[in-house]
């Protein structure tokens, strides 16, 4: 169909007013509310990851394109939650305790809105138990952890531990990321992924959620 | 000699290739007119924002042996452990932007705005990064107008957290340095609010005492070459061992 071709063309480009317009078009229109989000937006969105990895565009440019992403979803939430569109799984993300950095928590936070999960951002300086208290709460079934200190990586074990203590383990899993970490470490603390960047960490999510 | 500091150049924004590199753009890259227009208000964001200043203190190297040693978490082999002994002068510095640079990244991604945020957290890191050369360039002006230094004398930064020294050493540093006088504090986890600070050491002396192998096992996985550079600058030399598997 010619307007999610458009939808997702506009998308690529970061164009969020076309964004916004186009898929108010394609509501009007009275096309699928599912096939504006997968063959519109998250097509658009998938394109932008491909080309970021082939390093033919930069991250500036996949922001401004999840900016884009979010001003069209803006405008279908409500009638995916009408016509109850499944999503494609809710991620509690944060930054741990003692680490005041947001800046990668907040590129994960918006290339994951980006690829169509739900994400619920509890900010930066989180104790392990808010991050678990979390995920029962809003049902999501995936913890995204970031630090940048030596100092606070001690936490993301605490809430693996936690997971395991709550019989959660397999229902909530585990991704971690930050400058100082590896994914030996995300292997030794029992992290079920690690994201070496932003852009890999969505990956990550998706096969952990067990999406394309 | 213990100095408070307004660094006025570092309110100048950097110039545009250096936002670009440290949003991990390459030289030559094409960039779509609505990238230049949010690198445009970045600059225009962290002129309005910036309030850079900074503190040194000199230090002598027994002292500043002991506040190195901080809580024994080092790394066993370091570069700045060769280097602070040969150094003819040691200070203890800590710089920072200021805190209305940091709020204003948080709040626009709270708005809505991630490009421009990202954005103006590069320009900022580079900032921040460029207040700790104008610190030592100060010290080193100093000495030299005192005679304490000779004329060929270099002065580098090194910090807490980076090539070996443990970041827990930011207590003992913070302990003798007092950086609260410039507004800036240090948390449990040693992190320094404002976020774009820098704290470490001003190490002077002839320009070889700063030149190392990168052949440390932290060296592996380091991704910022930031020592190759700096001492290329300084002794026209760029030896380099990549990473295993880089």
């Amino acid at each position: 169909m010619e307007i999610l071709q458009q939808i997702s063309d506009a998308l690529l480009r970061g164009d969020d007013e076309r964004v916004s317009r186009l898929t108010g078009q394609a509501i009007d229109q009275q096309v699928p509310t599912s096939a504006i989000l997968d063959d519109g937006l998250i097509a658009g969105m998938n394109v932008v990851g491909e080309k970021f990895r082939a390093h033919e565009i930069f991250l500036p440019e996949v922001l401004l394109a999840a900016r884009a992403m979010y001003a069209g979803l803006t405008l279908l939430k409500p009638l995916l939650l009408e016509d109850e569109v499944p999503s494609r799984g809710r991620v509690v993300i944060g930054s741990v305790q003692g680490d005041l950095h947001d800046i990668g928590k907040n590129l994960v936070g918006i290339m994951l809105t980006g690829a169509g999960f739900e994400v619920v951002d509890l900010g930066n300086d989180v104790p392990a138990e808010k991050f678990v208290d979390a995920a029962v709460e809003q049902g999501a079934a995936i913890i995204g952890m970031s630090a940048l200190l030596t100092t606070t990586m001690s936490v993301m074990k605490q809430v693996v531990d936690l997971v395991r203590e709550r019989g959660l383990a397999g229902k909530v899993k585990v991704i971690v990321g930050g400058a100082p970490l590896s994914g030996e470490f995300a292997s030794e603390i029992g992290a079920d992924a690690y994201g070496y960047d932003a852009a890999n960490a969505v990956e990550r999510v998706k096969a952990l959620a067990g999406v394309s | 000699m213990r100095q408070v500091v307004a660094l006025d150049a570092a309110r100048t924004p950097p110039d545009r290739d250096a936002v670009l590199r440290g949003q991990g753009i390459p030289a030559g890259a094409e960039i779509p007119s609505r990238v230049q227009r949010v690198i445009d208000q970045a600059l225009e964001l962290y002129a309005e924002f910036a309030e850079p200043r900074g503190i040194f203190q000199e230090t002598s190297s027994s002292d500043f042996q002991s506040i190195y040693a901080g809580e024994g978490l080092n790394a066993q082999r370091t570069p700045l452990e060769r280097v602070f002994p040969r150094a003819q002068r040691l200070a203890l510095f800590a710089v920072t932007l200021g805190e209305a640079v940091s709020r204003e990244i948080t709040e626009l991604f709270g708005r809505n705005e991630p490009t421009l945020g990202y954005t103006l957290d590069a320009v900022a890191s580079e900032r921040a990064d460029t207040a700790a050369e104008l610190i030592a360039d100060l010290f080193l002006e100093g000495l030299m107008r005192e005679g304490r230094a000779d004329s060929d004398a270099r002065a580098l930064a090194y910090s807490p957290g980076y090539c070996g020294w443990h970041i827990t050493g930011q207590r003992s540093l913070f302990e003798r340095l007092q950086p609260q006088r410039i507004g800036i504090t240090l948390n449990a986890s040693c992190l320094m609010q404002p976020l774009k600070s820098v704290s470490g050491v001003l190490a002077a002396g002839e320009a070889p005492i700063h030149d190392f192998d990168n052949d440390f096992d932290f060296c592996d996985t380091c991704s910022t070459y930031q020592c190759r550079h700096r001492i290329a600058t300084l002794v026209g030399t760029r030896r380099e061992r990549k990473p295993e598997g880089g």
